[in-house]
This record gives structure tokens, sequence and C-alpha cells, in this order.
């Protein structure tokens, strides 16, 4: 049963650069209502656990998350959990560890899938500490929404 | 992968998988002993204390939240004490209770996730938690349900479970309601039962010997478990104000480390966490705590940190029946926090993070500009230590193949549960045999 709405999850860390954009993905759909009211935004910090928690009972969960697969910054790498071959940006190299590859293992163990997983991944430019996005990775936000919008209007 | 030269061999690891942070480990073996252990830690606190300089004195409580993913609220409430000292606002009563039990919530959270996804894979002889999820489905579904009981504390009083954002110096934005703590009680009942189940499990695993010589050190909080703390002490006789706290113990650089290794000034390294707030004052767990504790064996002072995880399992019973006395006792303050107007001063408070005590000290001016931070984390106060027991279990086991070597040896570290994101994210283990 899939009783709980579908969600967007944002990963990533606050004082991280880059690393913070799934969190500042989050906070932009809270803020403009893009999604209207039916789509749970959440923000996460990429933790296994925590991912499987959320994504339990649901149709379709969306994960947006800075990572880097050597190329160009800002550019945003689409992959649907079941259909697309797991990327290695989504184990190791991802800025937070083996988070969602992590997941899926244990969610798929557990039975907790949502129907449809889709990881949207943005290249990141610094994971230094620091608050702001870079100007390349900022870019990205508006584009990125757009393609968000689209999941969820098909 | 492996690298050999003539004479000499050095094994590199990708990462140091189940403990998250940042750095590396190194240990260099010659003529059969080892010579040298390098625990190599990134430390973001130290980032911190630059970027809190100049703010006001109410930020540090968000900002060092945002330190780690897993301890936010101990940052907080170290940073809450250290500011309200340095003002001279006490903060007590219903409002130091409801910061308790939003601290349950995290040491639930966080070594429940340490003792099913970290730790019991080690004994249980599978990778990961997902090779355990596999076998033993049962154990992991009850842990994952024991971490969301705690993390759900965090959401109710803590605003949201990542970062909680009702914290503020002097209390909380919003206090809950009698009602809304009922409603979580019940789910409590549940979690106490079922973290009693854990500590029966992890008691049965077959543990190695290893006996840790460290001087351990635990905040004080009167006539409670530690948990928040108004002194420092040891169990060889430390036993200071917190405002002495950098009078006994130093920070130095180490040449293979970004962290500082903190150490008793002239007596050495220390180790905080579990094993050193249970020793120091086991016998002020809740009753449910202690009495599985002796049911299960655990002794009054355990020094194997591979038993820690009964200790561990021990606390989250002692978190849950806490949590529930708290409510019990519930009354709503008549308002959600003290007021605090800025004030000169310096301020230092000592909270118990899940893997041990964490140090803040603040100094701030009339205005209420943050002038200085200084943060100990737990990690760094026990790498020493943790260092120091690599070197022994490896020396112990010198003969191992290299492959079983480092396994135990990243086990060793996972003992002791190294910060996820404020000290270490184990990237790197080389074992370099000359």
């Amino acid at each position: 049963m899939n009783e709980e709405a579908d969600a967007v999850i944002g990963v990533g860390a606050a004082m991280r650069t880059d690393d913070a954009l799934g969190l500042r993905v989050v906070e932009r759909l809270v803020s403009t209502g893009r999604l209207g009211p039916g789509v749970d935004l959440v923000s996460l910090d990429g933790e296994p656990t925590r991912l499987v928690d959320v994504w339990r009972d649901r149709s379709l969960v969306v994960i947006v998350d800075a990572m880097k697969a050597g190329g160009e910054a800002g550019s945003i790498h689409r992959v649907e959990v079941g259909v697309d071959r797991l990327p290695g940006w989504m184990g190791s190299h991802s800025t937070h560890g083996a988070g969602v590859a992590e997941a899926v293992a244990l969610a798929e163990v557990l039975e907790v899938m949502p129907a449809r997983l889709v990881v949207y991944g943005v290249e990141w430019a610094d994971v230094s500490f620091g608050e702001e996005l870079t100007p390349s990775v900022s870019a990205a936000i508006d584009p990125l929404i757009d393609k968000l919008a689209q999941e969820f209007a098909s | 992968m492996t690298h050999r030269a003539s004479g000499s061999r050095t094994l590199d690891t990708g990462a140091l998988s189940r403990v998250e942070g940042e750095g590396a480990m190194h240990v260099r073996i010659e003529d059969g002993h080892v010579v040298d252990v390098q625990l190599n830690i990134y430390e973001p606190p130290r980032f911190f204390e630059g970027f809190l300089r100049g703010r006001r004195y109410t930020e540090p409580p968000d900002i060092t939240a945002r330190i780690c993913g897993i301890c936010p609220v101990a940052y907080q409430m170290s940073a809450c004490a250290a500011i309200e000292d340095a003002i001279g606002v006490t903060v007590d009563g219903p409002l130091l209770d409801l910061r308790r039990l939003l601290y349950c919530g995290e040491w639930i959270e966080s070594h429940t996730l340490h003792i099913h996804m970290l730790h019991a894979p080690d004994f249980l002889g599978y990778d990961s938690a997902i090779d355990l999820a596999k076998d033993h489905r049962d154990v992991v579904e009850r842990g994952l349900k024991i971490k969301k009981i705690g993390n759900e504390i965090l959401e109710v009083l803590g605003g949201r479970a990542i970062h909680p954002i009702n914290v503020q110096v002097g209390g909380f934005y919003k206090t809950p309601t009698r009602r809304e703590l009922l409603d979580l009680r019940t789910k409590l009942e549940v979690g106490l039962e079922l973290s009693v189940q854990v500590v029966e499990l992890v008691s049965g695993f077959d543990f190695p010997h290893l006996e840790s010589p460290h001087e351990l050190v635990s905040a004080d909080d009167g006539d409670r478990y530690p948990i928040l703390g108004s002194r420092v002490v040891s169990d060889r006789g430390l036993d200071i104000p917190v405002a002495e706290f950098l009078d006994h113990i130093a920070e130095e650089h180490v040449e293979h480390s970004t962290a500082l290794h903190a150490h008793i000034i002239e007596r050495g390294n220390y180790l905080v966490g579990p094993l050193a707030r249970y020793a120091l004052r086991g016998e002020l767990l809740a009753p449910a705590a202690r009495e599985v504790a002796r049911a299960v064996g655990l002794e009054p002072v355990c020094r194997n940190p591979f038993r820690s995880i009964i200790v561990r399992a021990v606390e989250v019973v002692h978190a849950f029946a806490t949590a529930i006395d708290i409510i019990d006792r519930y009354e709503a303050p008549e308002r959600p926090a003290v007021p605090v107007a800025p004030r000169a001063g310096i301020g230092h408070g000592v909270t118990e993070a899940p893997r041990g005590l964490l140090y803040h000290r603040y100094e701030i001016d009339e205005g209420g500009t943050v002038l200085s931070a200084v943060i100990t984390p737990p990690t760094s106060q026990s790498q020493a230590s943790i260092e120091h027991d690599l070197f022994h279990y490896v020396e112990d086991n010198i003969d191992m193949p290299d492959d079983e070597l480092r396994r135990r040896a990243e086990v060793t570290i996972r003992n002791h549960d190294p910060c996820i994101s404020c000290a270490t994210h184990f990237l790197d283990l080389t074992v370099d045999r000359r």
C-alpha cells in the first residue's frame, strides 16, 4: 500500500558550500509552492536509515543531491532506480559516502522501496566550508526545479 | 588494493566503511613491530570557531548544530550552556528537563544507529547492516523502529529531526503541551521494551579481549546520570568545575592530523564516551537500565571498548526511561525561554554528546558579539586513546593477514563511534610493513 504522499527529498550539508544544494532546492520549493500541496518536501543529511524511513509507503520519491561524476559543475544527472544502472556517484563518490546507494540496498532488503525512486544529482564545484552555493551550482536550481515539476506532472 | 615495493609493503583501502567523517588511518610496521599508528582526522569545529567570531551571542546554537547531522542537539546544548554561563543566566526546572528530553532523543537515535548499522555487523560476521538485514531482518527492523521513536522526540521538541530549530539560548522558542508529550509517551513505552531486547541481544555477542587503560572522563550532573553537566570528573581524581576545563585539558597540534589532540595536563591521554560515563556514574542510571545491565552481567566498570556496544544499548534504555520520567513529571513552563540580554563575559559549557563530552567556551562583549569560541569535540579528546588501542591491538595480532588486520583495526576504531562528521570520515587506511 502506498498511502503516503509523493515526496522530494533534498539531501545536503548546510555549511559545505555546494553540498547544500539539495537543502536549497527544498527551501525554494517550500517558498514557491511550485509542486503544489500533494508533495511532501523533506530535507535530510543523507544518512541511509533516515532516507529509508521517508521512502516507506510512497509511490514516487525524488531525491536531489550534490555529486561529482567528472562533468561540468552545475550539470544535472537523472537516475531512476530500477530502470537505470546505478552510477558510481551514488556510491562512495557521492558527497554523502554510500548514502543513497546504501539506502537503496537496505530498502530493497527490507522491501520498503517506493514504487518509483528518481535521483537528481547536480555536479558540485566546491564542498569546502561555506554558506553560499557557487554560481554554477546556484544556476542549476531553476532548470532542476522545472525538471522536478515535470516528474510530478507526468 | 595492494602495492608492493622491495622490502616494504603498503596496503591501501578505500572507504573505511561504516565510519563516516573525513580522515585516514595509517599503521606502520617495522621488523614485525608496530612503530606508529596515526589517525588522521579532519575537524570541522576548527572552522566553526573562526566562523563564530563576530556573530551575535544568540547564533552559536543554530550554527554549531550544523557541525554534525547525528549530534546537533549536543552542539546546541553545550553552546547554550556556555553562553548562558557567560551572561550569568540560569535555566532550570521544566526547561532544563525539556533539554534533557530532547537530548534523550539524540542519544536514542545516535546509539541505535551505531549499534545496528555499524557495530552489530562486526560481531555477527557481516560486512554491513544490509547483509545483516538479509539474514536477521527482525534485528534491523527493530533497530530502525527504536531509532524512529528517538527521532520523534526530536521532531516534537526540536521542531524537526535534522538540525532542530526550536532551541534558543535561554530555552526554547515553543514548549510542548502536556498532551503532545503524552502522545509521545505511548511510543516511548514501546521503545523502552524494544531497547531492553537490544541489550539482551548485544550482550550475547562474542567479544575480543581488550583492556583499555585510559583515564575515563565524563561530565558530572549531580545526582543524575550525565547528559547535561556542571562539572568534569575522571576515575583518577579529576573533579573540576566546567570553567576550569582548559586549565586541566590542553589541546595540541600533532603533525599527522588537522585535529587537535587533547590530553590532561601532566597526565596524558584519556577517553570520553559511554565507557567513561558508565564507569563513573553507572549507579545513577535509571532503574530499568541498571536492572538490565545487571541481568546481562555487564560489569560496573567496563574497560573493553568492544563491549561498549552493551553500554550504548544500556544507555538507550536509560534514555527511554529518563524521557518517560520527564514526561510524567512535566508541567508546561510559564514561558518557553528565560530572557537573555547580552552582557560581557566568558562562559563554559559541557554536555555529553552520544560519543562523549563536548566542551564549548565563548567570550562575548557587552553588545552581545562573540569575540572568541573554543569547541572541543569528543572524538578529538579520545583520539590519542583510540590510537593507543589500535597500536596495541595491531601489535598483538601482527601475524594476521593484512586484510583481516585491516578489518579488525576498523572494528577497533568503530568501538569508539568516532563522530560521523564532527571528527572523522575515514577514507583511507594504510598498513605499511617494512
